[in-house]
C-alpha cells in the first residue's frame, strides 16, 4: 500500500522534471514540425491505480498539470486538460474493460494487463489529453485545421515517448 | 417510480452529502476547470485577447439586437413626429409661396417687402388614413383625428403633391372626408401663374384623372402646364400643385372655354400620411361673407 503511494509520487515528480526540464526544451520551429509538443506527463495519471478514489485522481491530474504550466508560463492551460483527462479516465477504463473485469489492487499497466490493451488504453487517452490541450491554448475553434494538426503530429511523437518509458522502466504498479 | 424515489432521495435535505457523495468527481472537475479558465483568462496574454475580443463582442451584438427591437417599438412615435415636422415645414413652404407668387406678380413688391415675413397662411394638422376607397362614384376617406385634434367641418385635406378631399363630419376622434373622386366634389383650380379659374370634377372613371372646367380661351393654356389650388375659397391654401395638364377641348359651358383634363400628381388610391388644412383666416373672412349676405 504505502509502496504504491511512493511508486506514484516518485513518478509524478520524475515525470514533471522529464517534461519540464527535458521535453520543453525540444522545440522545432519550421513547418509541420512546429504544430510538435512532446508531452508524456499524462502517464501519471494513466497509471494511478484502479482503487484511486475519482476526486483524488482529479485533483492529481490537476496539480500535476499547474507544475508542468510553471514550467511552460502558461498558467492554467496544462491544468485545464490534465483535470480534463482525470475526469475521463474511469469512463475509457470502463469502456476498455476486459472480460474477467478489472484487479481493483493493480495499475493499468502492460504487465498486469498486456500490451494490445495498454497501446489502445494510452492512444485514446493521449488523443483526448492533447485534442484538449490544442483547443485551450488556441482558444477559439475558428482554428480548427490547426488544431487537428497539432493533435495529430503531437500524438505520434508522444505516444512514442511514452511506449519507450513504458518499454524501458517497466512500471508493475 | 422508483426513479422518482430515488431524485427525492437526493433532493432530501437531511442527504446534502449524498449528492456530493454521487457528483463529487464532476463537481471537482466543473470547479477545477473553472480555476483553469480563470488562471488561464488571467495569466496569459495571447488568451486573453481572445477572451476580451469575445466578450466585446458579445456584449455589443446583446447591445445592438436590444436598442434594434426598442427602436422597432418606437416606430409608431416615430412616424408621428416626423409628420408633424413635416407638417410644420409644409406651412412654411405654402406662405413663402404666396409670397414669391405677389412678388412675381406686382410690381411694388418693394414697398411692402415687410409682407415677406408674413406669418403662415394656414396650420396643418397631420393625420392618418384608417379607410380608402376609389371604386364607387362616391367615395369617401375616414382619418384618424377628429374634433379633439381641432379638425372641422368643410377642412380640406392635403398631400404635399396634390389634394384630396374635404372634411364632411368630424366625431371627437376621427374624421369623414368627401374625396375629390366624388361626383359632388367641385374644388376650384387655376393654371399655375395665371388667376383664371375653374372647378375641378371627377367623371368617375380613371382615378389619376380630373377634368378642370370653365377655363377661358384666352388664358391659353398648353400641354404640360401645372394646375394649381386657386386659394378663391377657404378650404384649400393657394398654389398646392394638384397635376398637369393632358389635354383640352372645347367645352359644354361654351364656345369661348375650355374643357382640361388632367393627370394627378398623386395616387389616391394609395393614401398613407394627408394633412388636415386649418385656415387661420378662415373665421374673418367668414365674418365678411356673413356681412355681404346680410346687408
Amino acid at each position: 500500500m504505502n509502496n504504491t503511494v511512493l511508486t506514484n509520487v516518485f513518478r509524478f515528480l520524475g515525470l514533471l522534471l522529464i517534461q519540464g526540464l527535458v521535453l520543453r526544451r525540444i522545440e522545432f520551429d519550421s513547418g509541420v514540425w512546429s504544430y510538435i509538443h512532446i508531452l508524456i506527463y499524462p502517464l501519471f495519471i494513466l497509471l494511478l491505480p484502479f482503487r484511486t478514489p475519482r476526486p483524488l485522481v482529479i485533483f492529481s491530474a490537476f496539480a500535476l498539470g499547474m507544475l508542468v504550466d510553471l514550467f511552460y508560463y502558461t498558467p492554467g492551460i496544462h491544468a485545464s486538460a490534465a483535470t480534463f483527462l482525470g475526469f475521463v479516465r474511469p469512463l475509457v477504463l470502463s469502456s476498455l474493460e476486459p472480460r474477467g473485469g478489472y484487479n481493483v489492487n493493480f495499475s493499468p499497466t502492460i504487465t498486469q494487463l498486456d500490451l494490445n490493451w495498454f497501446l489502445k488504453y494510452a492512444a485514446i487517452m493521449l488523443v483526448l489529453h492533447l485534442f484538449f490541450y490544442f483547443s485551450v491554448e488556441a482558444f477559439t475553434f475558428t482554428y480548427i485545421i490547426r488544431i487537428s494538426l497539432n493533435t495529430l503530429v503531437s500524438f505520434v511523437l508522444s505516444y512514442f515517448a511514452v511506449m519507450v518509458y513504458m518499454l524501458v522502466l517497466v512500471p508493475k504498479e | 417510480m422508483r426513479e422518482l424515489l430515488y431524485v427525492l432521495e437526493w433532493l432530501d435535505m437531511r442527504n446534502p452529502l449524498l449528492l456530493i457523495f454521487r457528483y463529487g468527481g464532476f463537481l471537482l472537475f466543473a470547479f477545477l476547470e473553472i480555476l483553469c479558465f480563470i488562471l488561464i483568462v488571467q495569466f496569459n496574454q495571447d488568451q486573453q485577447a481572445i477572451f476580451n475580443n469575445t466578450w466585446a463582442n458579445g456584449t455589443a451584438w446583446m447591445d445592438r439586437t436590444y436598442v434594434g427591437a426598442v427602436d422597432y417599438l418606437r416606430l409608431d412615435r416615430r412616424n408621428d413626429s416626423l409628420a408633424v415636422v413635416n407638417a410644420r415645414l409644409y406651412e412654411e413652404l405654402l406662405a413663402h409661396k404666396r409670397v414669391l407668387e405677389e412678388m412675381e406678380q406686382d410690381s411694388l413688391y418693394p414697398f411692402y417687402l415687410d409682407s415677406l415675413f408674413a406669418d403662415t397662411v394656414c396650420e396643418l394638422i397631420p393625420a392618418a388614413v384608417i379607410r380608402n376607397s376609389i371604386s364607387s362614384h362616391h367615395n369617401y376617406i375616414i382619418l384618424d383625428k377628429g374634433s379633439q385634434d381641432s379638425v372641422d367641418v368643410n377642412m380640406g385635406v392635403v398631400l404635399d403633391n396634390g389634394i384630396v378631399g374635404v372634411v364632411l363630419s368630424v366625431g371627437k376622434g376621427y374624421a369623414l372626408v368627401m374625396s375629390v373622386l366624388h361626383l359632388q366634389a367641385k374644388p376650384s383650380a387655376s393654371i399655375k401663374g395665371t388667376n383664371y379659374f375653374g372647378s375641378l370634377t371627377w367623371n368617375g372613371g380613371n382615378p389619376r384623372e380630373l377634368l378642370l372646367e370653365n377655363i377661358p380661351k384666352h388664358a391659353n393654356p398648353e400641354e404640360g402646364d401645372t394646375i394649381v389650388t386657386s386659394g378663391y375659397s377657404l378650404i384649400f391654401p393657394k398654389g398646392i400643385p394638384i397635376g398637369t395638364i393632358q389635354s383640352f377641348q372645347e367645352g359644354d359651358g361654351g364656345s369661348d372655354t375650355y374643357q382640361i383634363s388632367v393627370k394627378l400628381f398623386a395616387d389616391l388610391s394609395n393614401l398613407d400620411r394627408v394633412f388636415v388644412v386649418k385656415n387661420k383666416d378662415r373665421e374673418e373672412l367668414e365674418d365678411l361673407a356673413q356681412k355681404i349676405q346680410d346687408e
